[in-house]
């Protein structure tokens, strides 16, 4: 089948040569030569600062957005299936940050986190330095990228609301339940799958796709402070053309995937 | 009483929520409307006094959007017709001939979809550098497919295994070859999985960034072709609002007319 044959060129082929050069010393453009040095490239990346920070900021980064964007999406959902009326129109509109090309979202955030031109500082009424202190920094790039993904919660979220049989939402209303109750015993456990489902893929996708976000944003600046796994493979492999050492840093991104990868599978079985 | 109030709190809610949610687009839309006195203006100017279309036109005569435009329809249009022709056979092999392997098949390519993009880069640049494919719209192309090809065939076997088999019998007693019988019988019924990987190969193609600007410099599509207008001494932020207005415009209007396949793309069909 062809489609098998292109599916081996475009992941089993850039996995074994991941793996393979990752045991070399290879620098393309000093000399062709590959020469065979064992662990010596994971000893290094290991104790390599860069990696450290950049491994840091990367789970930093997927923790605190997956949190946020889920109780924002979680709370959009709930405000979006009360409505009585006009709930597709609304739907609609709130999905849109999600349709929009990230280049466009994220130099749009640029100019809004802009020092001397931005509007939010100016809303503020205080100067907040959004892009250039390493803390601020990472906020700006967690707003940003929270922003737009609620909608991706949110719809998954409101696909979980809307599941819940009619007749079971009455039926525990007539028992005489308060809200609360009815948020506890029947919608809750009617969502578990849908939050293991929406939290599982957000955590795998921020946790592999950070690039453009960041890269438009801050470039992983100030200093290293916004460095992230993506940005300092991208950075070894074509600007500093040390693909020994980008070739490691990818096996091991792609050995944490895997772990995720696991979790995913066991969470769509346990649907 | 208390019901009507509650219910107008509800909206309330709801419109201060869309207000502070989309004024980032708003903001956009403003700006690209405005002559650079007015951007960078402060205070801002919030509602343009002569509002203009000098930004829209100059995008399209100075920066030559119009090419990139184009050039991002042609890597999606091919990236989605090679991922169709790819993933509906393969998926339907999988989903129909139990082969000794097929399992580990079928997980390596789900897998495929949790890598880390940058990953990829090395061994994609060696090979397409070594057939002369750098800067070329394939070499986006074949980044792109990395991506929507796993997820093509993933969605396309969770629709197949859900199709039933009697309808394929009645086609092989015809005497139909395997490709027959998908054109003229699986095909017809499999509109709503094709129309699933249609949209999210559109919105992944039409997206992407990374690949765009790494495999191909020199042949600019849309998201290459606005950040190109990022530079060290000028940031042209009139022309970036206008042209990524444009450019977000088939995005939002494909995912608004595929909203039903929305939720089953984004889950990998885990949610139908």
């Amino acid at each position: 089948m062809p489609a098998v044959a292109v599916l081996i060129f475009l992941f089993l082929y850039p996995f074994v040569f991941n793996v393979w050069t990752s045991f070399y010393k290879y620098k393309p453009l000093v000399s062709p030569e590959r020469t065979f040095i064992g662990f010596n490239n994971y000893a290094a990346t290991f104790n390599d600062y860069v990696f450290q920070v950049s491994l840091k900021n990367t789970l930093v980064f997927t923790g605190t957005s997956v949190v946020l964007e889920f109780f924002l999406g979680l709370f959009l959902a709930f405000l979006l299936t009360s409505l009585p009326r006009g709930r597709k129109v609304a739907t609609v509109l709130l999905l849109i940050p999600m349709l929009m090309p990230d280049v466009v979202t994220t130099l749009g955030w640029k100019f809004i986190f802009s020092p001397n031109f931005g509007v939010l500082n100016y809303i503020l009424g205080f100067s907040v330095p959004w892009l250039s202190n390493p803390t601020f920094a990472m906020i700006s790039v967690v707003i940003a990228d929270v922003w737009k993904t609620i909608p991706f919660v949110m719809i998954i979220m409101v696909a979980g609301i809307v599941s819940i049989p009619k007749e079971h939402i009455e039926a525990i209303r007539t028992d005489g339940a308060n809200s609360w109750q009815e948020f506890r015993y029947l919608t809750f456990p009617n969502l578990i799958p849908f939050i293991l489902i929406a939290i599982t893929i957000r955590t795998i996708d921020a946790f592999t796709k950070v690039y453009t976000v960041v890269y438009l944003l801050t470039s992983g600046g100030p200093g290293i402070a916004t460095e992230v796994l993506p940005i300092s493979i991208s950075r070894l492999a074509l600007l500093t053309w040390d693909w020994g050492r980008a070739t490691t840093y990818s096996t091991i991104a792609l050995i944490i995937s895997l772990i995720f990868f696991a979790v995913f599978l066991k969470v769509i079985r346990r649907k | 009483m208390t019901m009507i109030k509650r219910v107008a709190i509800l909206y309330v809610v709801l419109a201060a929520v869309l207000i502070v949610y989309l004024s980032p687009i708003l903001w956009l839309f403003s700006q690209s409307i405005k002559r650079d006195v007015e951007i960078f203006a402060m205070p801002p100017v919030w509602f343009p006094t002569n509002p203009t279309l000098a930004n829209y036109e100059e995008v399209f005569n100075f920066f030559g959007f119009g090419t990139a435009l184009v050039n991002s329809f042609i890597v999606t249009g091919t990236t989605l017709v090679i991922t169709l022709l790819l993933s509906i056979p393969a998926a339907y092999g999988l989903s129909r001939y139990k082969f000794p392997g097929a399992k580990i098949l079928l997980l390596a390519i789900i897998a495929c979809r949790m890598i880390v993009p940058p990953a990829l880069l090395v061994p994609l640049f060696n090979v397409l550098n070594s057939f002369g494919l750098i800067n070329t719209p394939i070499a986006i192309i074949v980044g792109h497919l990395t991506w929507t090809l796993p997820l093509g065939i993933w969605l396309l076997i969770g629709f197949f295994d859900t199709l039933p088999e009697d309808i394929e019998e009645a086609g092989m007693m015809d005497g139909m070859s395997t490709l027959q019988l998908i054109a003229r019988v699986v095909l017809p019924v499999s509109a709503p999985g094709i129309a699933v990987v249609s949209l999210f190969t559109f919105m992944t193609s039409w997206n992407e960034f990374m690949f765009a600007s790494i495999f191909a410099t020199s042949y600019r599509v849309g998201g290459t072709a606005i950040a190109g207008m990022v530079s060290t001494y000028k940031i042209w932020w009139g022309d970036i609002a206008g042209a990524g207005l444009i450019f977000s415009v088939p995005m939002i209007i494909v995912a608004i007319v595929a909203q039903k396949y929305i939720v089953q793309g984004l889950t990998y069909g885990a949610i139908r």
